[in-house]
């Protein structure tokens, strides 16, 4: 597994790669914390407009909070695990599409711990990633709060620095479960078109469709439970619960995927 | 130490005492392959000595790639059973650290230099990066091994991907159709570069429906069509099959009077083309080059005795082409099995 683990690092450690999921999701971390300041407003009011049951909007008193800090980045964290589920899923196929799964398999005939080192590379990469993304998001927020007069003394507090690493720990754990069900995707399918297709109109669209006529959705449907894990919770599903279905959605996919990639020819 | 033989420098009590003493490198024993009820492979026998270069030739679609693949681990095999290295098919992490492949397309990342394809393939595989610049060297890419694998030709991206098997130094070097797509120049180069290594030890098994290309490099074969194995044995055992002689008469209304005469002497004789022929294996006249000439005189002196004048007197070598489409022709119930040849080293 460390082999498999390493050879991939090997593989991501390249300028597209990096720049392009880099470029991606600092780009959303900060277009997000921008959004999030900017239309921050004075009311006191809950914000209407809601992802999944997660606020969107902000208001300048709850900006000046001890999560303030973070507020840009959280909601940009839903965000970003669709993108990691579209970097894990087409990981995955192309290695199919390309016909270099042929080569791995026979580098490393022990399937599973192949694709547990895959999987395992690729979340470390996003992990780095996010801290980066998170880093950003803080700096920019810190400027943007002296622009919008948002006092910043609670942010740094102990409770401050703790939504910080909480926050942080939401979006690598929303980015493993995008991962891993777009990994189990990409080895179900072996075709990037058709893992993109299903994924992305599932966990994008038809959820949010879905959700409009029917209140358990937000309970049940996994793209909506992995946006309540990286908001922390929202007003229609508790954090713990979200967190509970997620990680049942996360090992059910998981093991499925293992399940076919270690049975399945390979006639690539 | 022992040497590779050439082709036709064959002794069967040799092969057969060997067959007995030296394990295969490849063993198969009714493998089969069935995808619904299609059978891709049908209980193919198959037997790789250990030093030969072994050709696995078949026509499109005869299950070739199927059968590597199942070597290889990436296929299961619906019945039968297999080893490699005495190893059995179904454990494929025990034996494939001792083999190097390169199946249908070289297949590597196109956004990565040679070199650092070859990383990730040597990090996978626990092997050592300093093998990287060697088979770069090896295989004649030293000075492209930085450049991005998307910017190679197609011969050098056969080249990179023969690079990739040689990375773990393998016993057994498997290679799957390596001069498809390339030119007759490209085509050359691999030729060459397989045969420089078949010298360095390994047991090469390459499969091709280029059978000019096989019957210049390999001197084992397996021959299959529609999964199922029609021969298997010493490429020399397999052409000597097919050499024919031909005999022109001075008038053609003479041909049935030397047909006559040849049967006579034992010999299986036949007209067509306004010649007789006759089968130099069936004669058994082939063992030493002085038997065939033997043969020829004995024949020439009583077509003169018979007032018979020949007028063509002509040995033609069957080529590989011309054995493997006779076998394939048949019916493939029975395979024709040479002995196994001993270690060719």
């Amino acid at each position: 597994m460390i082999r498999s683990f390493r050879a991939e690092l090997l593989k991501l450690r390249r300028p597209a790669v990096i720049y392009g999921a880099a470029g991606a999701m600092l780009g959303f971390a900060l277009l997000a914390t921008v959004l999030t300041f900017v239309t921050a407003t004075g009311a006191t009011a809950a914000p209407a407009s809601t992802v999944g049951g997660a606020a969107l909007g902000s208001t300048l008193g709850q900006l000046g909070q001890p999560g303030g800090l973070t507020r840009g980045f959280t909601i940009a964290a839903g965000f970003i695990g669709l993108l990691v589920f579209v970097l894990f899923a087409t990981n995955m196929t192309s290695e199919y599409g390309l016909g270099t799964i042929r080569v791995l398999l026979t580098r490393q005939p022990r399937r599973a711990r192949l694709l547990a080192g895959k999987l395992l590379a690729l979340l470390a990469f996003v992990a780095v990633l996010l801290f980066a993304a998170e880093l950003l998001s803080a700096v920019a927020a810190v400027a943007l709060a002296h622009a919008r007069d948002v006092s910043t003394a609670n942010w740094f507090s102990a409770e401050g620095l703790g939504h910080l690493a909480g926050d942080y720990g939401n979006a690598v754990l929303t980015a493993t479960v995008f991962g891993t069900v777009g990994i189990s995707l990409g080895v179900f399918t072996r075709s990037t078109p058709i893992a993109l297709g299903i994924g992305l109109a599932w966990l994008g669209p038809l959820e949010h469709i879905l959700q409009l006529s029917w209140s358990g959705a937000a309970w049940w449907f996994p793209g909506l439970v992995f946006d309540a894990v990286a908001s922390g919770g929202t007003a229609i599903t508790t954090y713990q619960r979200a967190l509970v279905m997620a990680l049942a959605y996360t090992g059910l996919a998981l093991t499925a995927a293992a399940l076919s990639f270690v049975r399945r020819d390979v006639s690539v | 130490m022992l040497t590779r033989s050439e082709p036709g420098d064959i002794d069967p009590a040799k092969e057969v005492a060997g067959a007995n003493v030296i394990a295969p490198v490849v063993e198969t024993k009714g493998l089969t392959k069935r995808y619904g009820s299609r059978t891709v492979v049908d209980a193919l026998d198959m037997r790789i000595p250990p030093g030969v270069v072994a050709g696995f030739i078949g026509p499109n679609g005869a299950g070739k790639t199927t059968t590597l693949r199942m070597l290889l681990g990436l296929v299961r095999p619906s019945a039968g059973e297999g080893r490699v290295f005495s190893l059995p098919l179904h454990s494929p992490a025990s034996y494939l650290s001792s083999v190097g492949a390169l199946i249908e397309s070289p297949a590597f990342y196109p956004g990565l230099s040679g070199a650092r394809n070859l990383a990730v393939q040597a990090t996978l595989g626990g092997l050592s990066q300093a093998r990287v610049p060697v088979v770069l060297e090896r295989v004649g890419l030293a000075d492209r091994g930085d450049d991005r694998y998307r910017t190679y030709s197609l011969g050098m991206k056969q080249r990179l991907g023969i690079a990739g098997a040689l990375l773990g130094d393998p016993t057994l070097l498997i290679l799957d159709e390596p001069t498809n797509g390339l030119d007759p120049a490209g085509i050359r180069d691999m030729r060459a570069l397989v045969r420089s290594l078949a010298e360095d030890g390994p047991t090469v098994l390459i499969s091709s429906h280029l059978l000019a290309e096989v019957q210049q490099v390999c001197d084992w074969l397996v021959v299959i069509e529609h999964g199922r194995l029609v021969f298997q044995g010493p490429t020399a055992r397999l052409l000597a099959g097919g050499d024919e002689l031909r005999l022109g008469c001075e008038h053609p209304a003479d041909l049935p009077r030397l047909q006559a005469l040849l049967t006579r002497r034992g010999l299986i004789a036949t007209i067509a083309d306004e010649r007789v022929h006759v089968d130099l294996a069936e004669a058994g006249a082939i063992s030493s080059p002085s038997g065939i000439n033997g043969l020829l005189g004995e024949i020439n002196r009583a077509a003169m005795a018979e007032q018979l004048t020949l007028v063509e007197l002509t040995i033609t070598r069957a080529s590989l082409e011309d054995r493997y489409l006779s076998l394939t022709k048949e019916p493939a119930t029975e395979p024709t099995t040479g002995p196994t040849q001993e270690g060719a080293r």
